[in-house]
């Protein structure tokens, strides 16, 4: 499609291809505006940004001063605190899925048991559910742990015992982890069951076991596509809100994610309206450099994940 | 926000301590190594399952003496770790490594029996030496349990539900053995051991007067020579045999983390919050389909008072003439391709701007919590996957693609708490009328009103209007004698700008009125507050971070057309948009369906943004939150849960439609 418009020749012609990506460019400008306007305002005095608008910035309204008080310790919710928390959620909660999905993708895709087709089309199916109806009973499962009373002779047994480990970062990665399952499941199979089918015979003829073709020849040759569930999952972890606050809480300065920070921060009605720029620009940083670096696995995660679905 | 203690999920301790740097990052390294402890562990779990299981194929006795060992080293886990039996020493209250040996040691003496079982069982092949030899096992061990259980789980045998459960399991057992044309002596025995357990430990009295010594040793005894003896049924597995176990094993040791983690996870509690929902808010009795009769029938959630007002509308006569030129545009269309009407290429563009203007004109009259969602449901998916195609075309092969989908793209690595700050601050801000307007869409706004209510702006604004109505105009003329289908698309789009210029003329366009003294007062708009227009406010935010999702996948697929068919239509003469419309719109229609659906999937569970914009209040409350807030907040859990669910009626038809194609797949 990248031929230009036939129709006019000459300087009509190079006017016209000129002018075809006037709205590219136009649609692109719109979108980066706001983010541009966050970017510039988190550099202005406090005056400087309830007096006008980001477009009308002055040199000398410009200040580092915001940055400086939000990783003050001692303001409501220090951010350089949020960030250590947010790492200590999104760090864990990307290693361990991508592990675990591995393996079950490997087994959907190249074992062949009874009930392979239904577990996983459960699997996939499951893909849609709405974190929100888990939320509650999980929630009583961390404070309370999983208990099952035997029928007619009202035995309970302990599964799970009361850890009490709500509004910690653990019961939040955990929750990530059981909920990024599916979709890691899928997104690797949908790989991992498209290696050419060659390979895995001759190994077998050779006498490997699964545990061996899995780990010397499926691990090494899925790499891509690992590396872009590690992206997804790590930007939606970091990025988590619902999670972080329903497990959390937003009034505990020991374990609040950025998000539930910034977020605090913005409900204080005004207040410390100057100090949200710099706290909203410091949140979306490192998800921001991470998909600048890594687009291109992003983008193909992306289109792995969708395309076939 | 609120600002109220967590009391469900906080703690007034942890929130006393806490804010310093240091003290954080020396959590964030305990936490990692915590982690990658907890991580190598696991791994080393799972490398030596699939080292034991390789040993069923390699050398079966030594698989025989492990699995041996690692059943009787669970099955003591269990029993021990309930606190069931007497342990080496009182297991303190908080961890210390001097304990250690009272958490081993029964474990381990499982772990030892188990392996000597399982290593003599197999060497064993006649079958009644392997049938006395597992009751002669089973019995040791039934007794050595009983032995030590703790006295009050001491017990009293009743003789009703001794012959009950016993029959009980024996006839289960063997009939679904029968049914699946398996032995059904073995399953006889496995009945007998399962009722019987249930008989005698269940429903036995423990921890009364009458419990003795004897009567339990004889309960444990009698368990443990049936378990014995159903496992002396089976003989040594054949070579065919052990591959079987092999596969089959390996296929749960794969998957079967995985599924553990699920299922606890996501299947477990969203039944459970199905069984919340037919209770009452302290789920301590059942109140049927009481919190479903609440979400549908209070008015906060469906509120149809002002439905009339809809037919006077001022959206509804844009809708009929987007409708009726849509529809006349079908018809031209048709005429060209030689059907009576076809939708697929100009008429699309009215039809859909009519469907967005009728969902608004009925969304705007009918209020309330689940109005509400369905509105951001069509809003966003509508929006944002159109406009993620738009994107798409523009870009295609343009200078500076890539720069410029980037720009597009980069709001999907912002977290929606941060977009909807941006938005909020940047674009929304409304400030005093007597104050500089620092939000961008107010500040444009009211310029245009003081703009356009003066000359000569009032001249050039609608100048400009009047232009790109020309502009629209020529293109449509030059474009009649190939689609006149086109030709009707740009006078339809014209008329836009031409109504925009009969405003400007007629009073002005824009954030400005005249109080009565004559005096111009600027009107800024209350975007985030004002309802229920406020709704498309907060979507718009949405459609801000899914539009880079659709472009992405959408260019992809344009992409991926092939070049073919697209050279062979320009040969014959096709244009640009003819070329977009005939071939790769269709060619690119299941694509386009599964952006949409993914993004209606997305924005059903919308809450981050309601949330930090207006909490739900001014008439902008969706699902997602009022279940958070009846949930977590107002502590009802019965109303929770039944929001909760009804979410997920909203994607159940996404999920039937995804289990459907997949079963047809594979």
């Amino acid at each position: 499609m990248s031929t230009p418009s036939t129709g006019s020749r000459g300087l009509g012609a190079r006017l016209y291809r000129g002018l075809s990506s006037v709205p590219m460019w136009a649609f692109a400008l719109v979108w980066l505006l706001p983010s541009l306007g966050l970017f510039v305002n988190s550099f202005r005095t406090r005056d400087g940004q309830r007096g006008s608008g980001f477009w009308r910035t002055v040199p000398d309204q410009f200040t580092i001063e915001n940055y400086q008080t939000v990783f003050e310790a001692n303001t409501v919710n220090s951010l350089g605190v949020s960030l250590l928390n947010s790492l200590a959620i999104s760090i864990p909660a990307t290693i361990i899925p991508i592990s675990i999905a591995a393996f079950a993708a490997y087994g959907f895709a190249w074992i062949d048991f009874k009930g392979r087709k239904w577990l996983f089309i459960i699997t996939v199916s499951i893909l849609a559910i709405p974190l929100q109806v888990a939320l509650i009973p999980l929630l009583k499962m961390y404070v309370g742990g999983a208990h099952l009373t035997l029928p007619f002779i009202g035995k309970t047994l302990t599964f799970i015992p009361a850890w009490g480990i709500n509004g910690t970062s653990t019961a939040v990665w955990l929750t990530h982890t059981g909920f990024a399952m599916p979709f890691a499941i899928f997104l690797l199979h949908n790989y991992i069951s498209s290696l050419p089918k060659d390979i895995f015979e001759s190994a077998r003829i050779d006498g490997a076991d699964h545990f061996t073709i899995f780990w010397r020849l499926v691990l090494p040759l899925s790499i891509p596509v690992l590396a872009a569930f590690a992206i997804f999952q790590f930007l939606w972890t970091w990025n988590d809100f619902l999670i972080a606050l329903t497990m959390i809480g937003s009034a505990n300065p020991d374990a609040l994610p950025t998000t539930v920070a910034i977020a605090n921060l913005a409900g204080d009605f005004g207040r410390n309206e100057h100090l949200l720029p710099a706290g909203a620009f410091v949140q979306a940083f490192v998800p921001l450099v991470v998909f600048f670096a890594l687009q291109r696995y992003f983008v193909r995660g992306l289109l792995a994940g969708s395309i076939k679905g | 926000m609120d600002r109220r203690p967590h009391t469900f999920a906080g703690d007034a301790s942890r929130q006393a301590q806490g804010k310093d740097v240091g003290g954080a990052v020396q959590k964030l390294v305990t936490t990692i190594i915590g982690v990658l402890v907890a991580v190598g562990a696991f791994t080393a779990l799972w490398v030596g399952a699939n080292l034991v299981f390789n040993q069923a194929t390699q050398n079966f006795k030594r698989f025989s003496a492990l699995a041996g060992a690692i059943v009787g080293m669970v099955v003591m886990i269990i029993i021990d770790g309930n606190q069931l039996i007497t342990g080496v020493g009182i297991r303190p209250d908080t961890w210390e490594w001097d304990a250690l040996p009272i958490y081993v040691f029964w474990p381990l003496v499982g772990a030892g029996i188990g392996a000597i079982v399982g290593l003599v069982l197999s060497r064993l092949d006649g079958r009644s030496a392997r049938l006395g030899f597992g009751i002669a096992a089973g019995l040791g061990i039934g007794l050595l349990i009983a032995a030590v259980l703790k006295s009050r789980y001491q017990l009293a045998m009743r003789t009703n539900p001794l012959l009950l459960w016993p029959t009980v399991g024996i006839v289960l057992a063997v009939a679904s053995n029968a049914l699946r044309r398996r032995d059904p002596l073995k399953g006889a025995v496995t009945g007998a051991f399962l009722g019987w357990l249930y008989g005698s430990f269940g429903g036995g009295l423990q921890g009364v007067a009458q419990a003795n010594l004897t009567e339990t040793l004889v309960a444990g005894g009698v368990a443990g020579a049936l378990a014995g003896a159903r496992i002396g049924l089976t003989s040594n597995p054949g070579v065919v045999e052990r591959a079987r176990i092999d596969e089959k094993s390996r296929a749960w040791i794969f998957v079967g983390p995985a599924f553990l983690f699920y299922t606890s996870m996501l299947i477990l509690p969203a039944i459970q919050t199905f069984v919340l929902s037919l209770k009452n808010r302290d789920s301590d009795a059942w109140v049927g389909a009481e919190n479903y009769r609440t979400v549908f029938t209070d008015p906060k959630n469906i509120d149809t008072s002002d439905f009339a007002g809809f037919w006077g509308s001022s959206i509804l006569p844009w809708f009929i003439f987007l409708l009726v030129a849509g529809l006349v545009l079908a018809f031209l269309l048709g005429r060209e391709t030689g059907q009576p009407l076809n939708f697929v290429g100009a008429p699309l563009v009215p039809l859909l701007m009519a469907g967005a203007l009728l969902s608004f004109a009925v969304f705007t009259h009918l209020r309330g919590t689940i109005i509400n969602n369905l509105w951001w449901v069509v809003g966003v998916t509508l929006l944002a996957t159109s406009l993620g195609l738009a994107m798409a075309k523009f870009s295609d092969g343009a200078p500076g693609e890539a720069v410029a989908k980037s720009f597009v793209f980069m709001p999907m690595a912002i977290s929606f708490v941060g977009a909807s700050i941006i938005w909020r601050l940047i674009m929304y801000q409304a400030r005093n009328v007597t104050k500089d307007q620092t939000g961008v869409l107010n500040a444009a706004w009211v310029w245009l009103g003081e703009v356009t209510t003066v000359q000569p702006g009032q001249l050039i604004i609608g100048l400009i209007f009047l232009l790109a109505a020309a502009a629209l105009g020529f293109a449509a003329i030059r474009s009649l004698s190939n689609s006149p289908a086109a030709a009707g698309l740009y006078l339809v789009l014209s008329v836009f700008p031409l109504w925009v210029a009969y405003r400007t003329f007629n009073g002005g366009i824009g954030g400005y009125e005249f109080a009565e003294s004559g005096d111009r007062i600027p009107l800024p708009n209350n975007f985030v507050q004002d309802g229920p227009y406020n709704n498309f406010w907060l979507m718009l935010i949405l459609i801000w971070i899914q539009t880079g999702f659709a472009m992405v996948i959408l260019s992809a697929a344009i992409k991926a057309v092939p070049d073919d068919f697209i050279e062979a239509a320009k040969i014959d003469g096709a244009t640009d948009s003819q070329v977009f419309w005939r071939i790769t719109v269709p060619q690119i229609t299941p694509t386009i369906l599964v952006v949409a659906t993914t993004i209606m999937v997305n924005v059903m569970k919308v809450f981050d943004i309601v949330k930090v914009t207006t909490n739900g209040q001014f008439g902008s409350q969706v699902l997602a939150n009022a279940m958070y807030q009846e949930a977590f907040l107002n502590f009802d859990r019965g109303l929770g849960a039944a929001l909760a669910i009804v979410l997920f009626l909203g994607v159940l038809p996404v999920m039937v439609w995804n289990v459907y194609n997949l079963t047809k797949e594979a």
